[in-house]
């Protein structure tokens, strides 16, 4: 018995360690774990957004009871973590409270869903969604509003009137964008391949199908040869990049969709030898990416501007709970990195946005 | 064990890499028939690069469930440490110098997962699963969820550098460490103990065997290998990233049971963990050239683990 006592006194000791290491840590990661929340009040930092600087809302005061709670589709990657730095800017400007909590994975529907009822049980006043799902967030989405929340959108979509507006990226645009910028690299000519992310993903299928469907119409000449889906993985997209390249050995140029693929991409064509030589366009301009930009191995990458979506979405979310008029849609847009602008102001605010 | 028994093992042992081998053959042979780039040098060495990963885990694993238990926590482990050598290097240490750290802690995160399993008596499968997650949290943690890039020109050469100009330094990796763990498994003390205590824990402890000793000593060599294949992957990608290889204790358990490793322990060998690995990666790699989505690639992997361990019960079954 007196074993069993000892062993248990142990174990709550390691949890009560392990909870306080936690809690020791947090402030300076405000997204430590997965479901950890994330009060942003206001730090009185400036934000630089040309999209979104006026603030519409009301006098910073009377909106600190205002409880924003903002759920992206997952927290690890740069891209989630500038949508957070502009989120919490936003919320800083306008002087509301905000939560900003995403599940570990961007497949994790059942983590999101919870976040979110944990949000509907705390009493948030306005609720903004990354759907990771466009049909299976529809029944969190049916009850958020049950609960009188209203609901937005960013980032993504469901399938759903509810939302009572959306921030996002047009990604079928952001692919005509990369399309033609890798036809005007090709000059035209020769024969290309796509290699995109999650294949189940609406937004990774637009930016493949509207980078395909651009180069059709503008330059007939190029020849598609596939477009390939890796599962997400860095180290199965490397293999996915290398057997394309095996398979299609008078290949001449490469689009991928995301910051994994165009890891994976460049990686390879450095690792071969055929960096020029095959041409590049990729997607996501991070502090790694831009290295192949400067090194010459990819010619080109389409960026989306997270920064701003974060900004904006809290930005709309407060104009919601004040009942304004809001637009059906937002477009946060997208901008082309290339060797000319990768040091550019605008440029870097994107690569390395400022830190939250 | 007596010498007529000995002598049935080993047949069957050889037996069971031959089925395995005759798979990869009959796998190369369809895809070279249904891509003419398959065969090239190049792609071979792609190959071996796709598969050192899946490999160098898989000998672990195969010393693990070899010993009766089993190690879940290798694909987190893949990114902890691949994590921390980043680290490392980004706090000015030499590339050489984090290396050594990084196996040392692949190395204690082998033994943590040994005590557990040993001196608190945990079942071997909760406790690395608790070790998965706990390590992918810490990897998640540790790096506020972001990649750590590696600005060090030379570190990248440790995967990249391409011996005589076409083996991937990997593939070399993945060779000398199978014949050093297949040294290890078939010609010493701590090998034949660590198929006495897979076969019959209590009788291995009657003979006097450590089966503590024994336990740390797979789930070090586990942890130790890991820490082998997140250096690679970090050096391939100059980074460390801290959600790399979800997942990959899959595909080391997969390659260890197709190579005849059994799931209930007291058999196995690294020569069919290695075929094993080469099976998903030849699979991988031809379906991919064959351009065949990654979906059916899943469910094609699916189905040559579930053969595998019908092969293994049937073996089972006929009480070997």
């Amino acid at each position: 018995m007196k074993g069993y006592f000892a062993r248990s006194l142990t174990f709550l000791m390691v949890i009560l360690l392990t909870l306080s290491m936690a809690a020791c840590s947090s402030p300076s990661g405000s997204t430590a774990t997965a479901g950890q929340s994330t009060e942003a009040t206001q730090a009185p930092e400036s934000s630089t957004s040309e999209a979104a600087t006026e603030a519409t809302a009301a006098p910073t005061e009377a909106n600190k009871d205002i409880y924003i709670a903002v759920f992206p589709k997952g927290y690890v990657g740069d891209y989630w973590q500038s949508v957070e730095a502009g989120a919490k800017a936003a919320a800083a400007d306008l002087g509301v409270t905000i939560t900003f909590e995403g599940p570990e994975t961007e497949t994790d529907l059942d983590g999101q869903i919870k976040l979110i009822e944990n949000a509907i049980n705390k009493g948030a006043d306005v609720i903004a969604i990354a759907p990771l799902d466009s049909k299976g967030n529809i029944p969190i989405v049916e009850e958020v509003q049950a609960a009188g929340i209203p609901v937005i959108t960013f980032n993504s979509t469901v399938d759903s009137d509810i939302p009572v507006t959306g921030v996002e990226t047009d990604n079928w645009a952001a692919g005509e964008l990369g399309g033609q910028a890798l036809g005007d690299i090709m000059q035209g000519q020769g024969k290309y391949a796509i290699l995109g992310a999650i294949e189940a993903l609406q937004i990774s299928r637009d930016r493949c199908d509207g980078a395909q469907k651009y180069i059709e119409d503008h330059y007939p000449d190029m020849e598609h040869v596939t477009t390939f889906y890796s599962d997400g993985d860095l180290n199965t997209s490397l293999a996915a990049a290398a057997d394309i390249i095996t398979a299609n050995p008078d290949l001449a140029g490469i689009f991928s969709n995301n910051e994994t693929t165009t890891i994976a991409v460049a990686t390879v064509l450095e690792e071969r030898g055929l960096a020029g030589k095959i041409k590049h366009v990729g997607f996501d301009a991070t502090k790694q990416t831009e290295g192949y930009i400067k090194s010459g191995t990819t010619q080109a990458i389409v960026t989306q501007k997270p920064y701003d979506m974060g900004y904006l979405t809290v930005k709309i979310a407060l104009a919601v709970y004040m009942k304004e008029k809001v637009d059906a849609k937002y477009d946060t847009g997208c901008a082309l990195v290339d060797m000319s602008n990768v040091d550019s102001a605008e440029m870097q605010a994107i690569i390395n946005p400022p830190v939250n | 064990m007596s010498r007529s028994s000995l002598l049935k093992n080993m047949s069957n042992n050889t037996k069971q890499t031959m089925t395995v081998v005759i798979a990869l053959l009959v796998l190369m042979v369809v895809f070279s028939i249904a891509s003419p780039y398959f065969l090239q040098t190049n792609n071979l060495m792609t190959i071996g690069l796709q598969t050192s990963i899946t490999c160098i885990t898989g000998y672990g694993l195969t010393f693990v469930l070899i010993a009766g238990a089993v190690d879940l926590s290798v694909g987190s482990c893949i990114a902890f440490t691949g994590v921390m050598c980043a680290l490392l290097i980004q706090a000015g240490l030499s590339p050489s110098l984090a290396v050594v750290m990084t196996l040392l802690i692949g190395g204690l995160v082998g033994f943590l997962n040994a005590v557990m399993v040993t001196k608190m008596r945990m079942p071997p499968f909760i406790a690395t699963l608790g070790a998965l997650m706990a390590l992918r949290g810490l990897a998640l943690a540790i790096t506020e969820a972001k990649p750590v890039f590696i600005d060090v020109p030379n570190f990248k050469l440790l995967a990249q550098y391409r011996l005589f100009g076409v083996i991937p330094l990997p593939v070399i990796y993945m060779l000398a460490l199978g014949l050093l763990a297949s040294f290890l498994l078939r010609k010493t003390v701590i090998g034949r103990n660590v198929f006495a205590v897979g076969s019959n824990e209590e009788a291995a402890r009657l003979s006097g065997i450590s089966v503590f000793k024994i336990q740390i000593f797979v789930y070090v060599f586990s942890g130790v290998m890991a820490s082998v294949a997140g250096i690679i992957l970090a050096s391939r990608v100059t980074s460390g990233q801290p959600a790399i290889a979800s997942g990959y204790e899959a595909n080391a358990i997969a390659a260890a049971v197709i190579g005849g490793t059994s799931m209930r322990g007291g058999h196995g060998s690294i020569i069919g963990t290695i075929f094993g690995a080469l099976i998903l990666g030849v699979l991988m790699n031809g379906l991919n050239l064959m351009n065949i989505s990654q979906n059916w690639q899943m469910f094609a992997t699916g189905i040559v683990v579930i053969f595998a361990v019908y092969i293994d019960k049937l073996r089972s079954m006929q009480g070997v």
